[in-house]
């Protein structure tokens, strides 16, 4: 193979919002362009391979076990966001746009002011211009979409609430206004807001490694299609809400939140408070999906009608007001093209990317996230990738479970699925044959750990693909209307990372029981049971001797936000880094207490803790001694001194950034569908999804996590879909009978199974789930539907309207 | 949610007067379609809020299933589709209500929800649905859906408003040849459920020849005629909690494999349960088979006027005529 010369657009991290920032860490994207810029670190020289862990038969990791929080979160016992109520508290509903652009020209509130139980409004006038929810106007005075918040009221109730909207009294002049990204991208377009030069916002991304031209020459087979995928919404089952209260200059806010701490520190900057006198807590988060991510404008509403009232305030947005007001998984249109030689090894690679932003997402670097998998997943000597943004008059473009990758992932693995066939190869060798193994090409770092080739062999073989796939000359070869195919794919994701901040703190108290303390949502994956776990194995306590904290900026360390499917990675690998330095301090306390019990010195290093208990390794005749012992032993040895010591364990850990690899999850996905070739109708019946995690930490939840990423996955590729009405603008799919989200009576049987390549920089190894999940499915069920009807379907979802018009074409 | 009054009825009569003495009344029942509806601030200038919700599960004795062999069948309006589709009675004589009654909803949404309320159920028109659009049905003076987003939207007669019907049960009591009894300011009345349901035409603003002031109390449907099957299918999007894409019922008498008499009435197509006379006319005295259903099937869809994005409910719509009618001979 050539040296390919690279070249990636940097990012301008000075033009981003904090949020944008965020992102470009979560997804890898800032250690890219750090290593591009920089160069490969030199003074710490990689390892050709990762170390290998220890694969110690570990006590508490790898067992299975549910979440420590199940118990009250079903028996309701938990405080969610929407269970916060405070005495005198005011309820706040919001008027919405009904235009998709235009400017106000009026606006008349004093007869919902004069309404009784009505005690505060605010509408744009009331708000600073530089006020805005990341890009968002906090209340709208050029609503670019439909749905952008006009005026907000605080009331006694919420029915008094919206009685007072419908007595506000607004004027808009109409503006010309953009819902399709390649219509909007095109000069002369109108612009989606007035003071854009261009819809088209900010260079393209783009990716350049060696020459596409003469790669595309040299292929002896080339494939390409057009895909184009739909906004989708997230649907977390508790609505966007926040409760704010004012105690003198301290703003506390009660949200449904993935990130407390940038929720607090952008509300205090934005109000020009201190950081430190605004707490954020969300003990609870009931799902979040990305959405939950960044500060919105109801989180300020909320703060600042509790401030305009001197009340505490309420606004639990309806599921309208999600779908108007969140950021959601955007439209993509991408045309894509493979060159391979004719024994499968790909060549060339040319992709490009258009994204709908919406009106307040900026850049194309939601472009460039769907391509990162292609740049990635294969060995392809020459690609030329590009990328770009459309503003439109549409709700915003956001993370939403992969934010683009999923998109990206599924027009990639359709193309493989079209190239197998016209080289005659199975899809599964296709895919062996071209896996890269060694790492990023552009930023030349390898890979913590690479289990691809494993996901895929050990995957065929568990779901039987040599027998249930029976060669290209069996498409579509099923009698009756009910037609039943397989499909397969494979994936590459930058999610599950471990990227900063990454902190813990873990003390052990008095009474020997252990508490971790840290700032991550508990949001389903679930959390805090992860970290219990990770830090009773790191001390060698007993699960039982645990308790994790709930997110809350008054108590808890920032240690980033739980998206990204970066939780287990990331903050796992900080609160084992916490507990190995508290660990450090309970053996120094207790070889204080066995040198003074023993009347000899004992070092730290002779010791053994396991179950809670620890053991002198040199001397199995000392009984051992439990944490508490330890910790009220008096004296710590420092130094090889004794000195007295303090009677609770703080072990803390801020942990660095990774600099020396480059972080992938990977994972096959093997589906098995039945399409019905009279009405349209497809029924997944078997999935089977094998992921690389680096290590198994709980095989319940990481089931769970699965079979939860697969149902959402299926319904981006069959039902779901956000629908605009092109002639107004107006969302038409926006209540959840339209907005079709998948039943458990369309859930199949659903296997999940681990492949552990040990990570070497994840927690025992480890890496994140969540999102692979979700993207693991979309293409294996298009490349399935593909094996059973011999229809080829490249836009989503794909529901009965396009398998009857595929069919017939 | 806005506010509204809220009256509990305790007889037919004081409802229909409560009715009658408030311009913009409605009565609740299970609430599931009536209370979104206000939840969504739906009006327009023909169709304005709701502001007065007359309770009517206070009445007495409205939730019931009756069978005699000579009566036939007869549902309290009130009575929950989970207690028709789980009535021995029911799923014996008329196994296509028995199936249409537990195809709506969810489990928890059919245990409050009446079969009155489902019959009068407004239609799912994402446009109608959608406070920000002044169509027909509220009053103005434009169906978006026929230059706009119509995936779902009616294949036969649609005119000026392209709802389609969204009942299960509405199809199967019309296949069953059933009566709806109804209570007005001047009594007690009969309206066969093939006369009950109207076209945009006729009055765009509503679905049923009901007025304002009149009530639907009880179902009847006649004992069924000796070798009478009957069958309900629908096909929709997710395994369940879906409005039909296309749904049918059947109801025929059927010797030796010959249809004798019978009506196929589609849901999900038109702005009112379809009965396909066409399909009934090309059935009758035939022995059936694949392609005598087929023929049913294609002399009503010949009359099928798609729109841009819906053609393919014509191919649903053909192939589930000729599934229903040959099921009943299997």
């Amino acid at each position: 193979m050539p040296a390919a010369k690279s070249y990636v657009t940097p990012l301008d991290y000075e033009k981003m919002t904090p949020e944008e920032r965020e992102w470009a860490v979560l997804t890898g994207r800032a250690d890219l362009d750090r290593a591009m810029k920089e160069g490969t670190p030199r003074s710490t020289t990689p390892p050709a391979s990762p170390p290998a862990q220890p694969s110690a038969d570990y006590a508490v990791v790898g067992k299975p076990q549910k979440d420590l929080e199940g118990y009250r979160i079903v028996t309701g016992k938990s405080t969610f966001t929407v269970d916060v109520y405070l005495p005198d508290m005011l309820y706040v509903r919001v008027l919405r746009s009904p235009l998709p652009h235009a400017k106000i020209t009026s606006i008349d509130t004093s007869k919902a002011a004069a309404l009784p139980g009505v005690y505060g409004i605010i509408t744009y006038k009331d708000i600073p211009a530089q006020v805005l929810a990341g890009l968002k106007p906090v209340m709208a005075s050029e609503p670019a979409l439909v749905g952008d918040p006009i005026a907000a009221v605080a009331a006694v109730d919420e029915t008094v609430a919206e009685d007072a909207l419908n007595l506000i009294n607004v004027q808009y002049q109409q503006l010309p206004f953009i819902v399709d990204p390649i219509a909007g991208a095109k000069s002369g377009a109108p612009l989606a807001l007035s003071n854009l030069q261009s819809n088209v916002s900010g260079p393209d991304f783009k990716v350049v490694r060696g020459d596409v031209n003469q790669g595309f020459a040299s292929a002896d087979v080339t494939v390409e299609h057009t895909v184009n995928t739909q906004d989708q919404q997230h649907v977390a089952l508790e609505p966007h809400i926040a409760v704010a209260r004012w105690d003198n200059d301290v703003l506390t806010m009660w949200t449904s939140s993935q990130y407390t701490h940038a929720i607090a520190r952008i509300v205090a900057a934005t109000l020009g408070m201190p950081y430190s006198k605004v707490r954020v807590i969300s003990a609870f988060t009931g799902g979040g999906f990305g959405d939950k991510t960044a500060v919105y404008p109801y989180h300020l509403v909320a703060a600042l009608l509790a401030k305009k009232t001197m009340r505490p305030v309420r606004y639990e947005l309806t599921r309208l007001d999600v779908f108007y007001e969140g950021s959601h998984h955007f439209q993509v249109v991408q045309d894509i093209k493979l060159g391979f030689k004719k024994d499968g090894t790909l060549v060339a690679l040319q992709a490009d990317s258009t994204a709908r932003l919406g009106a307040y997402s900026r850049g194309s670097g939601l472009a460039g996230d769907t391509l990162s998998g292609a740049r990635l997943e294969y060995n392809i000597p020459n690609i030329l990738l590009n990328g770009r943004g459309v503003i439109t008059n549409t709700s915003s473009a956001g993370a939403r479970r992969s934010v683009g990758e999923a998109s990206g992932m599924f027009a990639l693995e359709t193309l493989m699925d079209v190239a197998a066939e016209k080289l005659g190869m199975d899809p599964v060798d296709l895919r062996l044959k071209n896996i890269n193994e060694t790492g990023d090409p552009e930023s030349k770092l390898p890979w913590t750990s690479n289990g691809l080739r494993d996901c895929i062999t050990n995957g065929a073989s568990a779901f039987n693909w040599k027998s249930r796939w029976q060669g290209w000359a069996n498409v579509n070869k099923g009698a009756g209307p009910l037609k039943t195919g397989v499909g397969f794919m494979a994936l590459a994701s930058n999610k599950g990372s471990k990227s900063p901040p990454m902190t813990a703190v873990v003390e052990i108290n008095v009474d020997g029981s252990v508490r971790v303390v840290q700032g991550a949502a508990h949001i389903g994956g679930p959390q805090r049971t992860t970290f219990a776990i990770i830090a009773a194995e790191t001390l060698g306590a007993n699960l039982d001797q645990l308790s994790v904290s709930e997110p809350d900026t008054a108590f808890t360390t920032d240690t980033g936000i739980v998206a990204g499917s970066r939780a287990t990675k990331s903050v796992g690998s900080a609160v084992k880094a916490a507990a190995e330095d508290a660990r450090a301090q309970l053996l120094g306390y207790a070889a204080a207490k066995f040198s003074k019990d023993l009347s000899r010195t004992v070092n730290p290093q002779d010791l053994a803790v396991t179950n809670g208990q620890i053991s002198l390794q040199t001397d199995s005749s000392v009984k051992p001694i439990t944490f508490a012992d330890a910790v009220n032993s008096g004296f710590i040895i420092v130094d090889g001194q004794q000195v007295p010591a303090a009677a609770t364990i703080i072990g803390r850990a801020v942990v660095p950034p990774v600099t020396q690899y480059a972080q992938q999850t990977y994972a096959a996905a093997f589906y098995e569908v039945q399409v019905n070739v009279q009405t349209g109708v497809v029924r997944v019946t078997d999935a089977m999804q094998i992921h690389d995690v680096g290590k198994v930490i709980n095989p319940l939840q990481l089931t769970n996590q699965v079979h939860g990423g697969s149902v959402q996955g299926t319904g981006f590729a069959l039902t779901e879909d956000y629908i605009y009405d092109t002639a107004t603008g107006i969302p038409v799919s926006s209540n959840l009978d339209d907005y079709k989200m998948l039943m458990i009576n369309d859930v199949p049987k659903i296997t999940a199974l681990f492949v552990e390549s040990n990570d070497a920089v994840g927690p025992f190894g480890a890496k994140g789930i969540g999102e692979p999940a979700f993207m693991a499915a979309a293409a294996a069920i298009s490349n399935a539907i593909y094996y059973a009807a011999g229809i080829r379907l490249t836009s989503l979802p794909m529901n009965p309207k396009r398998v009857l018009e595929a069919l017939k074409a | 949610m806005r506010s509204f009054k809220y009256y509990t009825a305790t007889s037919w009569e004081d409802a229909v007067a409560t009715l009658g003495k408030y311009k913009n009344a409605q009565i609740v029942a299970g609430g599931s379609d009536v209370l979104g509806w206000i939840k969504d601030e739906l009006t327009g200038p023909g169709a304005p809020l709701a502001d007065v919700l007359i309770d009517i599960r206070t009445i007495p004795n409205t939730s019931y299933i009756n069978y005699d062999a000579t009566a036939g069948l007869k549902l309290g309006a009130l009575t929950t589709l989970t207690t028709v589709a789980e009535s021995s009675d029911v799923q014996k004589n008329y196994p296509g209500l028995a199936t249409a009654a537990v195809s709506p909803a969810s489990p928890s949404i059919r245990n409050v929800g009446t079969i009155g309320g489902n019959i009068m159920q407004r239609p799912r028109c994402w446009y109608l649905r959608g406070a920000n659009f002044p169509c027909y049905k509220k009053g103005g003076d434009f169906c978006f859906s026929v230059t706009g987003e119509n995936q779902y939207h009616a294949i036969l007669q649609g005119e000026l408003c392209y709802i389609v019907h969204p009942s299960d049960t509405a199809p199967a009591l019309i296949s069953l040849n059933a009566t709806a009894n109804v209570m007005g300011p001047n009594g007690a009345k009969q309206i066969p459920f093939d006369q009950f349901f109207i076209g945009p035409r006729t009055n765009v603003l509503k679905e049923t020849v009901l007025e304002h002031n009149e009530i639907l109390t009880e179902i009847v449907v006649p004992p069924p005629a000796a070798n009478t099957k009957s069958v309900f299918m629908k096909v929709t999007q997710r395994g369940v909690y879906d409005f039909a894409l296309v749904s049918i019922a059947v109801a025929a008498q059927i010797v030796n494999g010959v249809w004798q008499d019978g009506r196929v009435v589609l849901g999900g197509v038109a702005p009112t349960p379809y009965r396909a006379t066409d399909a009934e006319a090309a059935l009758k005295g035939k022995k059936i088979d694949a392609n005598v259903a087929l023929q049913a099937a294609q002399d009503t869809l010949v009359k099928a006027r798609p729109m841009s994005q819906n053609a393919y409910k014509v191919d649903i719509a053909k192939n589930i005529i000729v599934q229903a009618v040959t099921s009943l001979v299997s």
